[in-house]
């Protein structure tokens, strides 16, 4: 009997035991925050140790900006202290905490932890537009977000320092960090050219960073044309070509700016050539009319500038020429054609052929081309039946009219 | 000739039983066929996936677009939203699950090794955060001018977080927080480069909301039905929703001298976060007819609504703000209902589940709307204690005996001293068939109401009974389907199917005048 009362009193300790050792009996006593700190430098260890006469069950939440996490005790005779973990002792910021007991907050509070300014720094910057065009309208913006050496960004009201050339001039700026950056505005010079700007704090410094300087917008400019001879024979090449064009600022225009060269012509018809400029010169060809011709021509950049216009005449090649009829008048011959110095036309010249016959009606219509000279028609006796008719041929410009009767 | 006719019908029988086991075959061959030919959508091959936005909406308003940088887009300000809170979203699951996914979208490559960290700690110490963040309030401070880079403040955050160690939740939090962020566009995505938490000075004005601005007074006025028509009950608001019928019945119940209906909004047939316009305009329609019949109403939300998981919250807060804010200056509106009988869901989603959503709820809608009272319509008296500080009146239900109703009245009395109690759904099945063994009637329905409307009015409770009609069909989802269950809920109306009073009819008209208009 009194060993069976042994026994069960051997159980009831053991069960006591293990109960008190898992914490699961509530402790309700006071628990009081004794660290005194509540700002923290970034990177130091933390220790938040309370002051308590129990130890059991437990926990501190902890959280920042980028999570939340659970610590746990570490008991000694004073109390409990809280270790807290790197992820959070490294990320500045405010961290709030809450030690639970048993599902329950007994003491909550929060500390801050302020970012290293004097660890190694490291600038951050950013530099945008990294193109700008030259002008007081225009500018690249530096941003500059340094961090310490835990990739915090620096307190605000640091004060970081700015540097950036162009050409001879160089220019500092004293800049303050404002919620988490530091940020200046870099205004375009009047030059095309490369803005160079870094930033620094603490004698720690950016990379440098380049933003290019475009010449601005095209301005007004003149045109000019070259030709070999200024004859009319549908063969030479003529080149107009504008004069170095400008922005603003007097900088020639980016190599590339396209230049339309319209050309009208007496009879209001509309030609276009168009080339991009180099060294702010652009070029346009075309080919010399066929016949006499005064050619106005103006230039546009699109949406930007204009060329003053220049008129161009050309004197006619071909002065007169025949038309003959083989034997059986079939065929009709024109030519051969001269040019300017009585040389033959070069080949290619058009040819036109209208055939009416007696009652004034358009029979038959040909085109050909010059070869040698000369332009030969064959009138189908299909089409064009034995009878009288009237032809009319033009070429460079000139008009012949003949009568003839086909037997 | 017998034997020749025993042999003819042998091979009719052989014929058609080969036609029959044909018919089988083909028939088995083609649904495999066509099982094989399904599922493969083909706009699935292009993992587009559903815009991330729909999963998480928490309230976002941005407070003043100028800045000290570039003038900023609208379109662009949305797509830094949209990245922003996706970020808030992985984040949240990262937490959750201590799991990368989704980090590296939304946070650039330094910022995201620190968060892993802080997952490698709580995956070591086996904690895992549960939270969903409820409001924004950003402010946007600068814009680069290449439009790559914007810092702003997101102020008072609130965020609702449980935290669990070893499975067990150790705490379960409201918490306000601020942040500095700043973002950049990188490959076509806003990613956070930093994020800074930092004391805000407290404003007290958070605070300062007056609740006595809201109309109490006319609870204890309540005296009406749960109301839905004959022929849709639980789907009022679909396409046969019909305003002559209402405009009838409301003309009954005004005339029965009852000043109050309640109605309920189905939470995925209305659209879920993106409320359908035109059923909240069938919803207002309904508010217009009861105001025209100078009845009062009550609206209950997220009916049929079970999942108070967190990560469904923002989704829950975006519908109900939307149907608050359609109604909440309708002069037929009396008070907000958040959710029938949620009691019913603790056991299978968690009382504290369901609790916490609740409060969240009740306080949001308590914020939008300041005018009206805000209640929960608990299943029994005994549920209706929950979270009665929270509300501005406790609604109960009640379906057991007449006769034990004042002990249970007394008990909740004692438990909310401070607040006006309605009861808010009771009535009696007057069904009577094989499912009750033939004892039910319309004269114990009858005998019930009489009863109850007796220890109503001698102990002030305002009521509203259940319900107007008989229903020829109750949807599954309401009572399951099983026949005993639903069978019942058929015949809980003081107007029969064809309309006509039953028993109880006379226990509830408070005029006399509209019984013999019925018949």
């Amino acid at each position: 009997m009194i060993r069976i009362a042994y026994i069960i009193f051997f159980v009831l300790v053991m069960q006591g035991c293990s109960d008190s050792k898992n914490g699961v009996i509530p402790n309700d006593g006071p628990i009081t925050l004794v660290t005194p700190e509540d700002h923290f430098i970034v990177g130091q260890p933390m220790v938040l140790k309370f002051e308590t006469l129990e130890n059991g069950g437990t926990l501190l939440m902890i959280a920042n900006a980028l999570g939340t996490a659970t610590v746990d005790p570490v008991l000694n005779k004073n109390g409990l202290e809280f270790h807290i973990p790197s992820p959070f002792a490294q990320k500045a910021g405010r961290c709030k905490w809450k030690l639970l007991r048993n599902q329950e907050i007994v003491v909550s509070g929060k500390f801050h932890i302020i970012p290293q300014d004097d660890s190694i720094t490291r600038m951050e910057t950013y530099l945008g537009p990294r193109s700008i065009s030259a002008g007081e309208a225009d500018k690249t913006m530096l941003v500059v977000a340094p961090t310490d050496r835990y990739d915090n960004p620096l307190a605000d009201g640091t004060p970081i320092s700015v540097k950036h050339i162009f050409g001879e001039s160089l220019k500092e700026e004293d800049l303050q960090i404002t919620n988490l950056i530091g940020w200046t505005n870099i205004s375009a010079p009047k030059k095309a050219g490369r803005i160079l700007s870094m930033a620094s704090h603490n004698n720690f410094s950016s990379k440098e960073l380049t933003t290019i300087v475009y010449p601005g917008k095209a301005t007004d400019f003149t045109i000019d044309f070259q030709s070999d001879h200024t004859y009319a024979d549908g063969n030479q090449v003529i080149t107009f070509s504008t004069s170095g064009i400008l922005d603003d600022h007097g900088n020639l225009v980016s190599d590339g700016t396209l230049v339309n060269f319209i050309v009208e012509n007496k009879d209001g018809v509309l030609l276009r050539t168009m080339g991009t400029t180099i060294d702010g010169v652009a070029k346009g060809k075309l080919l010399h009319p066929s016949k006499k011709d005064t050619w106005t021509i103006t230039a546009y950049i699109t949406g930007a500038a204009k060329g003053t216009p220049i008129t161009v005449d050309f004197n006619a090649a071909v002065t007169a020429y025949e038309v003959n009829y083989d034997h059986d008048k079939r065929t009709v011959i024109v030519g051969p054609i001269q040019s300017f110095m009585g040389q033959k036309i070069p080949d290619g010249l058009e040819i036109d052929l209208s055939v009416y016959n007696a009652q004034g009606i358009l029979v038959e219509n040909k085109q050909t081309t010059s070869k040698n000279g000369i332009g030969a028609f064959f009138l189908d006796p299909n089409y064009v039946v034995n009878g009288k008719y009237k032809i009319a041929v033009q070429t460079a410009g000139i008009e012949q009219i003949q009568t003839f009767e086909i037997q | 000739m017998k034997k020749e006719w025993n042999k003819n019908i042998l091979r009719a029988g052989l014929i058609l039983s080969f036609l029959a086991i044909n018919a089988l075959l083909l028939f088995g061959i083609s649904s495999v066929f066509s099982y094989l030919n399904t599922g493969a959508d083909r706009s699935a091959m292009l993992h587009l996936g559903s815009p991330i936005n729909e999963v998480y909406l928490p309230q976002i308003q941005w407070e003043n677009n100028d800045n000290l940088g570039r003038p900023m887009e609208e379109r662009t300000l949305q797509k830094i939203q949209k990245d922003y809170l996706s970020a808030w979203h992985v984040h949240n699951l990262a937490l959750m699950n201590n799991e990368h996914y989704g980090i590296p979208d939304y946070y650039t490559d330094s910022i995201r090794e620190k968060i892993y960290k802080i997952i490698d700690l709580n995956k070591a110490s086996n904690t895992h955060i549960e939270k969903t963040t409820v409001a924004h309030h950003p402010k946007l401070e600068f814009y680069s001018a290449d439009g790559t880079l914007v810092v702003f403040t997101d102020s008072n955050v609130v965020s609702f977080n449980r935290v669990f160690k070893d499975k067990r939740m150790v705490i379960e939090h409201t918490d306000t927080s601020s942040y500095k962020i700043m973002m950049l566009l990188e490959d076509g995505f806003w990613r956070i480069r930093h994020m800074v938490a930092f004391q805000e000075p407290t404003k007290n004005d958070l605070n300062s909301d007056d609740a006595s601005l809201k109309e109490v007074s006319e609870i204890p006025m309540i005296n009406g039905v749960n109301y839905y028509p004959k022929d849709s009950p639980w789907t009022m608001f679909e396409d046969t929703f019909d305003e002559a019928i209402i405009d009838r019945d409301f003309g009954v119940l005004q005339k029965m001298g009852l000043n109050t209906v309640r109605i309920f909004v189905p939470y995925e047939d209305f659209g879920s976060a993106k409320v359908d316009a035109q059923k909240l305009a069938r919803l207002k329609r309904t508010l217009d007819l009861a105001e025209r019949q100078n009845l009062k109403v009550i609206v209950t939300l997220f009916d049929f609504y079970g999942d108070y998981n967190i990560h469904d919250w923002t989704l829950t807060h975006r519908h109900a703000e939307h149907i608050v804010h359609g109604l909440k200056d309708h002069a037929a509106l009396l008070a907000w209902d958040i959710k029938n009988e949620p009691d019913l869901d603790f056991e299978s989603r968690g009382r504290t589940e369901v609790l916490a959503w609740l409060e969240q709820l009740l306080i949001l809608v308590q914020q939008w709307d300041k005018n009206h009272p805000v209640t929960i319509g608990w299943s029994s008296p005994e549920t209706a204690a929950n979270l009665s500080q929270q509300v501005d009146f406790v609604s109960f239900h009640y379906y057991r005996e007449a006769a034990q109703f004042k002990s249970a009245l007394d008990l909740l009395r004692n438990a909310v001293p401070d607040k006006s109690l309605v009861l808010q759904e009771y009535g009696y099945s007057s069904y009577d068939g094989i499912w009750n063994a033939y004892l039910g009637s319309v004269n114990e329905q009858g005998n019930y109401y009489e009863q109850m409307q007796t220890i109503l009015r001698k102990e002030k409770i305002p009521y509203l009974f259940w319900t107007m009609y008989d229903f020829e069909e109750v949807p599954t989802a309401v009572v399951g389907s099983l026949p005993w269950r639903k069978e019942r809920q058929k015949y809980f109306g003081f107007l029969d199917t064809n309309g006509k009073p039953k028993a109880a009819f006379r226990h509830l008209d408070q005029n006399g005048e509209v019984g013999q208009d019925l018949k």
